[in-house]
């Protein structure tokens, strides 16, 4: 996916001015927040603490990615013992076109993709409609935005940002069935139209939550149930995984899977939770269901090079959305604006790093630093500090505008340089207090319009602190 | 005790009133209280900004002038946080600073803070008749673990009657630059909180840093919501009646 | 693609990540390979829930949770006739489709016609039977073998799964250990499965009966 981070200033905007987009939110906020909260309570009332859970989650992912060389080796090892075969995407083209020639080796004429954000990274379904192959999304969210021709807003609820009637519409459109008005109606109506794909597509497209070093095998996690449909009735199962996914052991999914759901919708545990393998010594011919072969595409893109720096923190993200769900700017304006695959604080965070940080410098600039996100995290990413530490990239490789770094410059010097900035200053309130001339509250000011756009200020009295601090002790 | 009373740079401009008040409070808990003179800003903005080098010199520069008092006191959680978590982190590269880092981390506190948990106040000098609802700001809730201090402080005053709002913990979508850079974001998440605020019911929002406070006020104020909106410092020093 | 192509990609990524790696890590590959082996063998639990109370009552009630409806029998015998009344009051038709292990009963005296194969898109009804049932979160765990086909559980409208008492587990820790007791390699596919799946992608409201079962109906056996 090409990345519109640069111009996530305007998307932004006018995502904050758009009242159908703003009642979505509205409406939305509150369940994320909400859900997740009930599922903490859920798991307190069996004795077990969040910041228990989230070391020990942080520890897992830490294990493996602290020492990604000999997990991604050993993980090879044992997916290739029980028969999968795996192959490696340096970048996302390299993802599509491994997927297109399997495709083609094995005569796929139909895939089925459950989600997978990975598979947006590499525009996978933009690769097989070029090769002539027809790829459908079916997890629900991601099947409406694919008829729509969208990107998803939101990493587990792509279409977060439809309504109900525009649902409708799409499915009049595309289905041909008669208008269906209710919710349920219409994913009664979207399990009919998916059921026929599954039955009669060749390949499955799977991400993976996580890879399983033990047994060799993909964890997926899903609530529909088309993650099962996916990698169960095609013949042939592609999992495509970024290299940071990999667990140690079933144990450590056990683990995981105890914050992993909670934090994404509240739920003590998501319906389907699948560990997929390839079959191992079954003959093909065994009568046993599922796939006849399993393929790993274990992707880089990008992560490689998070490892042993300063955001390799980010390389344990679990994907679950949370800091997206309680992020005041996130909830501002949803996901399209943040213009690539991943939305949110973690957006914020990959977007500039997987992509390019000159085009995607403003993304780590949105942000109140108010760590909601950080507090919320089950892995423990201090995304505000990651954040920080991608504006400090910006500014150090010049791509500020000078005018800012000039400013800052100067404000940093004065504010060293106690008489002079004490002089400024006294001039700074005293123009303020002119400003207002003479009324409580400053209406518009020129040098901070984003401020008196949507705000009043407050006018100062017209002399600083440090000024009357002085008359008063001289007044002894 | 002597204690240094940094009034931040925000205080200093917009609001002097909350210097004043700070100094009542620290008073009338016993404290020697000294205003330095050569002080400007703790250096938050240019570190937020990513200007990690005059970060460091403002950090180096409050280590020196802040040197030999035994506490550190601040209006302001947002800044207090900055003193103790970002200087020992941006002066890690260099032993000698990273210890007088650490050093100025342990002594450094916010007002409410500081009055709660290591003068153990009382009791609080001033009166207040009215109810109040109290907005948390973020870095002191979730990096200061500031939550009751406050809360304790406004019980002592039996005129205060206290409403909590819903969301109480959420960002007013102030965030420094961040409400002048991108304005119309931020014109959203404060529009949630002036809602919380109005629910509520209060009278008076109150909340421990300015930055936050000038967000929400000159929101209420766009939108034409009277409530009145005072700094801890204010409330707790009998000048906000 | 050729073989070499995904070699040199292999080649590219390995030797990025251990650059990437080098400065950070003590020990070198081989020790740290050691170390990864054994953290895979040591069966180390996170965190365990500290469950009060009888984990057969604890399952019953996040089996509802989980919109899931239950039943209890005494014995197995007894099963047909159970799930014979839940197909009937709930207007299910009297045919099912399951497997060996739950084929042997007598399902003709109890008025339900049962055909024993993997289940088909027309397939209404899906009688399985499960390695274990998980009282923590509610959740049955089924794997797929030759004689257990997965669709059982997920093409028909309606699961019904028995769980003998015997079956019922804390924890999933308590059931992978269990399954690692009992077989020594992984089949195609482990499903932990609680309740009929769902779906809340539009306007984030819940509808059961996404792809797989609308309704999944437990029956305890003991």
């Amino acid at each position: 996916m090409r990345s519109q981070a640069m111009f996530f200033q305007e998307q932004a905007a006018q995502k904050a001015c758009d009242p159908q987009m703003q009642k979505t939110l509205a409406y939305v906020r509150p369940l994320f927040v909400g859900k997740r909260k009930k599922g903490l309570e859920g798991l307190a009332a069996d004795g077990l603490g969040f910041e228990e859970m989230r070391v020990a989650c942080q520890e897992i992912r830490d294990r493996v990615v602290d020492n990604l060389d000999v997990w991604l080796e050993l993980f090879e090892a044992r997916a290739q013992a029980t028969g999968a075969k795996v192959l490696w995407a340096r970048d996302g083209d390299e993802v599509a076109r491994l997927l297109v020639d399997l495709a083609r080796q094995h005569g796929v004429r139909k895939v089925v993709k459950s989600k997978s954000m990975l598979s947006e990274e590499a525009d996978l379904n933009t690769a097989f409609a070029a090769a002539g192959i027809e790829s459908i999304e079916t997890d629900l969210g991601e099947y409406i935005i694919q008829l729509a021709g969208e990107t998803p807003s939101h990493i587990i609820a792509p279409a977060v940002h439809k309504t109900k009637e525009e649902v409708a519409d799409l499915f009049v459109a595309h289905h041909g069935l008669p208008r269906q008005s209710d919710i349920t109606a219409l994913a009664r109506e979207a399990r009919g139209v998916l059921r026929q794909h599954f039955l009669s597509a060749d390949m499955g497209v799977s991400g993976a939550n996580f890879l399983v070093a033990e047994t060799g095998s993909a964890a997926l996690v899903t609530n529909e149930g088309n993650g099962r449909m996916v990698t169960t009735l095609p013949r042939l199962h592609v999992v495509i995984a970024g290299i940071e996914k990999i667990i140690p052991n079933l144990q450590d999914l056990a683990t995981l899977m105890r914050l992993l759901p909670r934090s994404a919708t509240g739920q003590s545990i998501s319906n389907y939770v699948s560990v997929l393998t390839a079959r191992g010594g079954l003959a093909l011919d065994s009568p046993v269901q599922g796939p006849e072969k399993i393929v790993f595409v274990l992707v880089d893109n990008g992560r490689a090079d998070l490892l042993g720096g300063e955001f390799a923190s980010m390389l344990r993200c679990i994907r679950c959305g949370a800091c997206m769900n309680h992020c005041p700017v996130y909830t501002a304006i949803g996901g399209h604006a943040y213009g690539w695959v991943y939305p949110g604080p973690m957006g914020s965070v990959l977007t500039p790093l997987y992509t390019s940080l000159k085009t995607a410098q403003d993304l780590p600039q949105a942000t109140t630093g108010c760590n909601q996100c950080g507090a919320v995290c089950p892995v423990g990413i201090p995304l505000p500090e990651l954040m920080r530490a991608l504006r400090r990239r910006t500014f150090e490789e010049g791509l500020r505008p000078w005018l800012e770094r000039l400013g800052y410059k100067v404000w940093a010097w004065a504010a060293c340089h106690p008489r002079f900035y004490h002089w400024g200053v006294r001039r700074a309130v005293r123009y303020l207090k002119w400003l207002a001339g003479g009324e409580a509250f400053i209406r518009v000011l020129g040098m901070a319009p984003g401020w008196t756009g949507g705000r009043d200020l407050k006018a100062p009295p017209g002399r600083s602190f440090q000024e009357l601090w002085a008359d008063r002790k001289n007044r002894g | 005790m002597r204690v240094a009373l940094f009034v931040t740079c925000l205080v200093d401009v917009m609001r002097p009133s909350i210097g004043f008040a700070t100094m009542r409070l620290l008073e009338a808990a016993g404290c020697d209280v000294v205003v330095p003179e050569d002080q400007t800003c703790c250096g938050q903005p240019a570190w937020s900004a990513g200007e990690a080098d005059a970060a460091r010199a403002l950090a180096k520069k409050n280590i020196s002038d802040l040197a030999g008092f035994e506490y550190v006191v601040l209006p302001s959680a947002s800044c207090a946080e900055h003193i103790k978590n970002a200087y020992p982190e941006l002066l890690a590269g260099e032993p000698e600073w990273a210890e007088k880092a650490a050093d100025l981390s342990k002594r450094t506190f916010e007002l409410t803070s500081f009055l709660v948990d290591v003068l153990k106040v009382n009791e609080v000098p001033g009166d207040f008749h009215g109810s109040i609802t109290y907005h948390d700001s973020c870095k002191g809730l979730r990096k200061l673990g500031i939550k009751q201090q406050p809360r304790q402080l406004l019980a002592k005053m039996k005129g205060v009657t206290l409403r909590e709002m819903g969301e109480s913990e959420e960002c007013c979508g102030f965030g420094g630059a961040f409400a002048a850079k991108f304005g119309e974001i931020s014109t959203v998440i404060v529009d949630r909180k002036c809602a919380s605020i109005r629910e509520s019911g209060a009278e008076v929002v109150v909340g421990g840093d300015l930055g936050c406070l000038l967000n929400i006020e000159g929101r209420l104020r766009r939108r034409g919501d009277p409530t009145r909106v005072l700094h801890i410092a204010e409330v707790l020093a009998g000048e906000g009646q | 693609m050729t073989k070499q192509d995904n070699h040199a990609a292999r080649a590219e990524i390995m030797a990025r990540v251990r650059q990437r790696l080098a400065p950070v890590t003590a020990a070198d590959a081989d020790v740290r390979k050691a170390q990864a082996e054994e953290a895979i063998r040591a069966v180390a639990r996170g965190p365990q829930p500290r469950m009060t109370g009888d984990l057969v009552e604890r399952l019953l009630r996040k089996l509802e949770e989980m919109s899931c409806t239950t039943d209890r029998v005494a014995r197995l015998n007894e099963v047909p006739r159970a799930v014979a009344r839940y197909l009937a009051a709930n207007s299910l038709g009297l045919s099912a489709v399951t497997s060996p292990p739950l084929a042997s009963l007598e399902w003709e005296n109890a008025g339900v016609s049962v055909a024993v194969r993997g289940a088909a898109d027309a397939d209404l009804v899906g009688l399985t039977d499960c390695f274990c049932a998980i009282a923590e979160t509610g959740t049955l765990m089924l794997h797929s073998a030759p004689d257990l086909p997965p669709t059982l559980s997920l093409l028909p409208e309606t699961h019904v799964a028995v769980v003998p008492l015997e079956r019922i587990v804390p924890t999933m820790e308590e059931a992978f250990a269990r399954f690692r007791a009992q077989f020594s390699d992984m089949p195609p596919a482990v499903n932990f499965i609680s309740g009929p799946s769902r779906t809340a992608d539009i306007e984030q409201t819940i509808v059961l009966g996404a792809h797989g079962p609308c309704r999944v109906h437990v029956v305890l056996v003991g």
